[in-house]
């Protein structure tokens, strides 16, 4: 049953790490989209004195946007800094439940943000909110791309967790440190390997 | 109040719960127990402006332009230009790193960019060479933290605008405090290696030949200073601006050299991405925390404890001080500013300093803040970067350097001409 | 005196101004803890201090989580389109006008206010010196602005220079300075005393003194709960305190200060903060003003009518309207 579920765990998380770097991707794009943006409202400036582009308020917008977008990626690349001074120094099954403790505090933080974002969005929505900008926005839009990428951000945290509290059940200790222990650990490990290889 | 907030964090931290998470859990304490306000209702509010920012967009360009320069190859080079004209110092590469930090501080605004940029070329290399991990991470997080106070600089533009102080005499103002800053770097890391010379690496000595063809290698990163700052003092672009456009340069710049292609773009994407991530989570979080210590009444203490001190000009800059290094153990570096500036400043250009000169000093604290722990973004920007090892070492490497700013800062107090120097011949 | 024993936490504008510094600190900090004889204690700070950007603060009242709030109107016209009715650009002169077109309108905002807000209470309305253009290029008047590169916020300032011929160019304000002195604009719109503290005369020659950018008017107001809290004695009592010791003083001391703002920009009169700047006052002709009229009724007006409902429309006409001879019309 558990090794089922794990099984299917697994390929969501196989997907959930091409999504989030595709996602990432996306957002890249978006801040090179930025340069053009950007280049182009100082060239017609210098050359037609005018703002063909707004830059100004279009980059906010991607700044929010492609930066939710790669919150996931940067999770499945274990590089949201935790501090693991004391973690370190801790037996393999204390360390454990702190990863666990570590996802939690992420999965909480991701149900309340994502609640609070969605209120945002949807009150934009609903009112019909544009930007006091020369572009008038609608709100809405950005802040639903917004949403987008911290909705996914949640849904990879959520998965993640779910994995790690079966791996917990099963006893698999080197499953939860592969799967969100420290960076610092994986390094050693990999060392350690590579010197009993040689 | 204060200490309870400070013992969840420390507790949260010790945890090893995320950065980012700890934050935004201690937000909602404080609020719960400390706000008779329902300030989690703001929330999103708060969130989409400190996401919504055109200003903060110079933070992933200037990482991405890191990035190019490093998967071109350009970085290293650059890196083995200055080893080849610093290492003979006792130290050795430490100096490459403090030097190739000073110079790509000329290109980037921003601390944690200019931070990841060096860290990705030099740590490989500390690493091959067995160099002690902890002084040579300290170098990079401490001297990525130039990037703000040598022109071009983020931190700068937001202290011009909460103050209403020229930007461009803070840039010209940040110049040689920013170059003496690094000497000072350089002097100290060489006096603590003839002290414990375990501590650095070998010294090398290269030849005037070697050293001399090297100098080509630094055309690529003084291009892209000419653009990045040529544009803002010609009037092309404006800072932020700025930031693309070097982007763009260091793109053009990889091309001519034949260095640039679809699979390097994609890794600068991914690796700008990643940083991004790691460091707009924590922006995201401290501005919710921020806005619920303002709530909550820590900004009022701190005006009326800053006011009714009733103490003398020198007497109050040195509480600000104080004050700011305490805040900048636990605050993030860009909420410090808008928390206190709008406090802090006016009181202390009301005693009759400079504004321009505080400016500069101000930068420095926040320098400091950025390499104190336990929330310092460089450290966790040059900790992220290295994958693997304590991040104690990282914060021990770093002290030094501290006391190095503190040195400054009272140079900058004694000699206020430091930073005044220049922006007064712009008059 | 019947005063109840309350708290209020007040949300103030930018710190780093005249208004939040001279005004509205000490009158929420100081003088109503004082005048209620410390029957009403407050907690005062500011949007910026918090890290807010100032638009969101009145739908933040409106979920309890401030009480009392004052931001620039302007900043909330996304959530409230009938809020730009109180400012448009050029309608009114001089500080005279705009107080008459604010006291016109202050009923038709406070519906607004309540209705938008969840029941909010509107308690004061109050304006920034007037937002002048300071160009680094020389011009005679409205029509030279043609063509010219001018950075301007809001929506309505943006359509009205579209409408005159000039290029609204969007830059963030912490960056018109630089901009304007190496000419990556022409021109900007800023308060007169405001534009002289952050030095814009030493990176421009030309000011137009006229109201092109409007008054950004700040606006005061109070949740709608703790409004229905205060007995009926302490709502007088407030209200009446806001008036004669925060609103009265705000509009007596933009006279003045639109007037020092101009001499120490220009060197023509008295100017007791500092080093007169030597910048040329350009006079406004009444072809400005026919100029800027039809702008509004061409251009301005009618969009903004398209974002609101008719019956703020109608409302605009008989108050605003009234004291202009202007129409708004879909
Ligand atoms: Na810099
Ligand atoms: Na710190």
């Amino acid at each position: 049953m558990l090794q089922q579920a794990n099984s299917i765990l697994d390929r969501l998380l196989e997907g959930a790490q091409i999504g989030s770097l595709w996602l990432a991707r996306a957002g890249g794009a978006l801040i090179l989209l930025t340069v053009v943006i950007v280049t182009i409202e100082v060239i017609t400036r210098q050359l037609m004195g005018r703002s063909a582009v707004h830059a100004t308020e279009i980059t906010g917008y991607i700044m929010a946007v492609s930066t939710s977008w790669c919150f996931a990626y940067t999770l499945l690349c274990k590089a949201h800094i935790r501090i693991d001074a004391l973690y370190l120094n801790f037996p393999t099954r204390v360390r454990a439940a702190l990863d666990l403790l570590a996802l939690l505090a992420m999965t909480l933080f991701c149900v309340l943000v994502v609640g609070a974002v969605f209120d945002v969005a949807y009150a934009s929505f609903d009112d019909g909110a544009t930007a006091n900008t020369p572009l008038g926005t609608p709100l809405w839009i950005p802040q639903t791309l917004w949403l987008a990428g911290l909705t996914w951000f949640s849904f990879v945290v959520c998965l993640l967790t779910l994995r790690v509290i079966f791996a917990m059940f099963q006893g698999d200790i080197d499953g939860i440190q592969a799967l969100a222990g420290s960076p610092t650990l994986d390094e050693q490990i990999e060392h350690e390997n590579r010197e009993a290889q040689s | 109040m204060i200490l309870t907030a400070l013992i969840i964090l420390l507790a949260l931290l010790v945890l090893s719960v995320p950065v980012a998470a700890t934050l935004i859990v201690l937000a909602l304490m404080l609020d719960e127990f400390f706000s008779p306000f329902p300030l989690f209702r703001a929330m999103g509010d708060v969130l989409w402006t400190a996401s919504d920012s055109f200003l903060l967009i110079a933070i992933p360009l200037f990482i991405l332009l890191g990035e190019i320069l490093v998967r071109t190859g350009i970085a290293k080079g650059t890196y083995r230009s200055l080893e080849s004209w610093l290492s003979w110092l006792p130290g050795g590469l430490l100096h490459a790193n403090i030097g190739t930090a000073t110079l790509f501080s000329a290109t980037s605004g921003s601390s944690v960019a200019t931070a990841a940029t060096i860290g990705t070329v030099a740590i490989p290399q500390g690493k091959e060479m067995k160099y002690d991990p902890r002084l040579f991470t300290g170098s990079i997080a401490a001297g990525g933290t130039l990037g703000i106070m040598i022109p071009p600089s983020i931190n700068l533009i937001v202290y011009g605008f909460l103050t209403e102080t020229s930007i461009p005499q803070l840039f010209a103002a940040g110049l040689l405090p920013g170059l003496l800053l690094a000497t000072l770097f350089i002097v100290g890391t060489a006096l603590i290696c003839i002290w414990k010379p375990s501590l650095g690496g070998p010294s090398v000595s290269h030849s005037w030949g070697e050293r001399i063809s090297g100098l080509r290698n630094l055309i690529p990163v003084l291009v892209l200073f000419g653009i990045v700052v040529g544009s803002i003092y010609t009037g092309m672009a404006t800072p932020t601006e700025a930031a693309s456009l070097g982007v763009l340069g260091a793109m053009v710049i990889a091309l001519s050299m034949g260095k640039l292609s679809t699979k390097v773009i994609i890794q600068a994407l991914d690796g700008t991405m990643k940083t991004t991530g790691m460091i707009m989570l924590i922006i995201m979080a401290s501005y919710f925390l921020n806005f619920v210590l303002a709530s909550a009444g820590v900004t009022r203490e701190l005006t009326g404890f800053l006011e009714s001190a009733g103490l003398g000009p020198y007497s109050t800059l040195m509480l600000a001080i104080l004050i700011y290094i305490v805040l900048g153990f636990f605050i993030e570096t860009l909420s410090l500013m808008v928390i206190t500036i709008p406090i802090v400043a006016p009181i202390i250009i009301g005693m009759g300093f400079d504004p321009v000169w505080l400016g500069i000093l101000l930068i420095l604290l926040i320098e400091m803040a950025l390499i104190t722990p336990p929330v310092g973004l460089n450290l966790y920007v040059v900790q992220g970067v290295r994958k693997g090892g304590p991040f104690s070492d990282v914060m021990v490497g770093a002290m030094p350097y501290v006391a190095m700013m503190l040195v400054m800062a009272v140079i900058l107090i004694l000699f206020p001409s430091v930073a005044l120097f220049l922006p007064g011949l712009m008059n | 005196q019947d005063i109840d024993s309350t708290s209020l936490s007040y949300v103030g504008s930018w710190s780093s101004l005249s208004l939040y510094q001279n005004f509205e600190k000490p009158f929420w900090a100081d003088h109503i803890p004082d005048a209620s004889d410390g029957q009403i204690s407050t907690d005062v700070t500011t949007f910026d201090q918090m890290g807010l950007g100032g638009g969101e603060v009145y739908r933040l009242m409106a979920r309890d989580v401030i009480e009392v709030t004052s931001t620039v109107a302007d900043y909330a016209v996304a959530d409230a389109p009938e809020l730009e009715g109180l400012d448009m650009p050029m309608i009114a002169p001089d500080v005279e006008t705009a107080r008459k077109v604010a006291e016109a309108y202050r009923p038709v905002l406070a519906d607004a206010f309540a209705q938008r807000f969840d029941g909010a209470q509107l308690l004061a309305v109050v304006p920034y010196p007037s937002q002048m253009v300071f160009c680094n290029t020389p011009i005679e008047g409205l029509s030279d602005l043609q063509d010219k590169k001018i950075r301007a916020s809001g929506r309505t300032t943006a359509e009205f220079l579209q409408a005159i011929g000039a290029e609204g160019i969007t830059l963030n304000f912490s960056e018109v300075p630089g901009a304007l002195q190496r000419g990556v604009i022409d021109c900007a719109v800023t308060g007169s005393l405001s534009g002289y503290s952050s030095g814009w005369h030493e990176v421009s020659t030309h000011l137009y003194p006229l109201p092109v950018g409007g008054w950004d008017h700040v606006v005061t107001a109070m949740n709608g709960k703790k409004w229905d809290s205060l007995s009926e004695s302490t709502q007088e009592w407030l209200t009446s305190e806001i008036k004669t010791n925060y609103e009265t003083p705000v509009w007596d001391a933009a006279v003045e200060e639109t007037k020092e703002g101009i001499a120490c920009l220009t060197g023509e009169g008295t100017c007791t903060r500092g080093e007169p700047g030597d910048m040329v006052l350009v006079q406004a002709t009444d072809g400005d003003f026919t100029n800027a009229s039809q702008a509004l009724e061409e251009t301005v007006l009618p969009n903004w009518a398209g974002r609101v409902d008719q019956e703020w429309v109608d409302r605009w006409n008989e108050t605003v309207g009234a004291v202009t001879g202007l129409k708004a019309s879909k």
